[in-house]
């Protein structure tokens, strides 16, 4: 400001009204008003920021779980449960955590536009850094644990949380679809059959003659496990074994746990289909023949069992040997 | 720092910046009247432009946006200019101002005719070429006048405040990219309501 603009006489004399800046200075002296203090304002400068961080926190909770579904989903074996591997990523897709890290993403966004220095920055650069914030702190809490254990707490915690161990428990725990989950309870006296409890409760009697050995072993340690199989018949709760396989939601799943189910489901299917192709060979060969008798035949269809039947065999059957 | 206190209160005060006015106001609170008497004339423009029009009005906002000033004075960021802050809240009080009374300002001429005429000749960004210099200055002001405030605020501040995009920025709190959007986009709104305005005329 110059000297001559110092000289010039303010609007107000001119106009012959009250002195503006004095009016505002009385009216600061009679309301005793005070600038407000610096803490004060510090104050809810970081609050702000506080409520950022907490979101980005929330946000990055949230992707450690969705990291831990989406990872340990029973992808190995998609196709026991589902026909297709969409189906199945749909079922499993963690709606909740998502909407949970959406809410907080835009919670961290509407923060991060409320700090002092906020609004210099455009819409694509403040959602990116709380995007990438969350990120890597997800990926963070999901390598310590953390994803596993929030998902398997809060699932413990409130029964109609849908955690990944329970939503694979309402996908294996279905026996009219051929899945039960559960463990053995007692042995009977016949050498092929055991008592097998599952989730609801309910006792079966449990064939084992088509099972390999490795799959008796894991149901004789009485840990609980998830079973493929048929219900032979309903009216006496017997339910025939042609897979077993171990309950992983215990403990954080690793991932040679998961290649090592995915190799130990292919084998079994592996199987049953070989023993179905053989069956096939003998139906092709003509009645007339000779060598082969009815007798030989029944043995064959004997030996092939109900588990070369199981929908899921033939539905991963090639299609030539359908 | 209080020896510091004691020398700039020796000065002129005319010849201080804002912040060190601010400083000291902090400390005394009657240098405040500085701070007013510097930007009552320029703020008092400014919101008139906006919509607060009545002189009873105008003299209530500009009361109601120096106090508010001076309770905030220690959250002056000193990263910004204090004149793109006091102006900050002068926007601020303004649009609050017609919300409560619930108007929209339209319709009075509150540019002088020279200000227009520079508006009207200004080569930033092609403004030269928005409109006819035969055009009345009173349909330009009335076309200004009628758009849009996320348009008018940004143009108001360029064109009539004379302000840097970066001061605009943090007077409106929007990112520097947005306020040339927002110019250019006001420009187009303004030579489309001068065109409609120009015929009906």
């Amino acid at each position: 400001m110059t000297k001559e603009n110092k000289q010039q006489q303010p609007p107000h004399i001119l106009e012959n009204k009250p002195d503006l800046s004095l009016t505002v200075l009385e009216r600061i002296e009679k309301e005793r008003l005070e600038p407000v203090p610096r803490w004060l304002i510090m104050c809810g400068e970081y609050a702000i920021w506080g409520l950022w961080g907490t979101s980005v926190l929330f946000g990055a909770v949230a992707i450690s779980v969705m990291l831990y579904v989406s990872m340990h989903a029973g992808f190995a074996m998609y196709e026991a449960t589902h026909d297709t591997r969409l189906s199945f990523f749909v079922d499993v897709l963690p709606f909740l955590w998502i909407l949970v890290f959406i809410v907080m993403a835009l919670i961290a966004y509407f923060n991060l536009r409320k700090t002092k220095k906020g609004y210099k920055y455009p819409f694509w650069q403040i959602v990116l850094s709380s995007l990438v914030c969350s990120v890597v702190g997800g990926g963070i809490l999901h390598a310590g644990g953390i994803g596993y254990l929030i998902d398997t707490q809060i699932g413990k915690d409130m029964p109609m949380f849908p955690s990944l161990a329970r939503t694979e428990e309402g996908m294996w725990q279905s026996p009219s679809k051929g899945r039960i989950l559960g463990n053995v309870t007692s042995e009977t006296e016949d050498a092929k059959e055991l008592i097998f409890t599952d989730m609801d409760g309910d006792k079966w009697i449990f064939n084992i003659s088509e099972l390999m050995s490795r799959d008796i072993v894991l149901l004789q340690s009485g840990k609980r496990v998830r079973v493929i199989g048929v219900v032979s018949s309903t009216s006496e709760m017997y339910f025939h074994g042609c897979a077993v396989f171990p309950w992983m939601f215990d403990a954080p799943v690793m991932y040679q746990n998961l290649a090592k189910e995915r190799r130990g489901f292919e084998e079994h299917v592996e199987q049953h289909i070989k023993r179905f192709i053989d069956k096939a060979k003998f139906d092709k060969i003509p009645p007339t023949d000779t060598v082969v008798t009815v007798v030989q035949k029944q043995m064959v269809a004997d030996d092939m069992g109900l588990c070369p039947t199981l929908p899921l065999v033939k539905r991963l059957m090639p299609q030539s040997a359908r | 720092m209080d020896i510091a206190y004691h020398v700039s209160m020796l000065r002129d005060p005319v010849d201080m910046t804002d912040e060190e006015i601010v400083n000291i106001t902090l400390k005394e609170k009657t240098f405040f009247v500085h701070i007013v008497s510097r930007y009552e004339a320029k703020l008092g423009r400014y919101i008139e432009r906006l919509g607060v029009r009545n002189a009873e009005d105008k003299e209530d906002v500009l009361q109601e946006i120096f106090i508010k000033v001076y309770k905030n004075l220690n959250g002056f960021d000193v990263s910004l200019s204090f004149s793109s802050w006091i102006y900050r809240i002068s926007h601020n009080e303004a649009i609050s101002w017609y919300r409560k009374k619930n108007v929209r300002p339209e319709g009075h001429l509150v540019f002088e005719s020279e200000e227009l005429l520079s508006f009207v000749a200004s080569s930033e960004d092609g403004a030269e070429s928005l409109f006819d210099k035969d055009i009345n200055a009173d349909v330009v002001a009335a076309a200004l006048d009628s758009l849009d405030d996320k348009y008018k605020s940004p143009l108001i501040l360029r064109f009539f405040e004379h302000k840097e995009y970066e001061d605009i920025s943090d007077i409106l709190k929007i990112p520097i990219g947005s306020v040339g959007t927002l110019i250019h986009r006001g420009k187009q709104q303004l030579r489309k309501k001068i065109n409609e305005e120009h015929i009906r005329i």
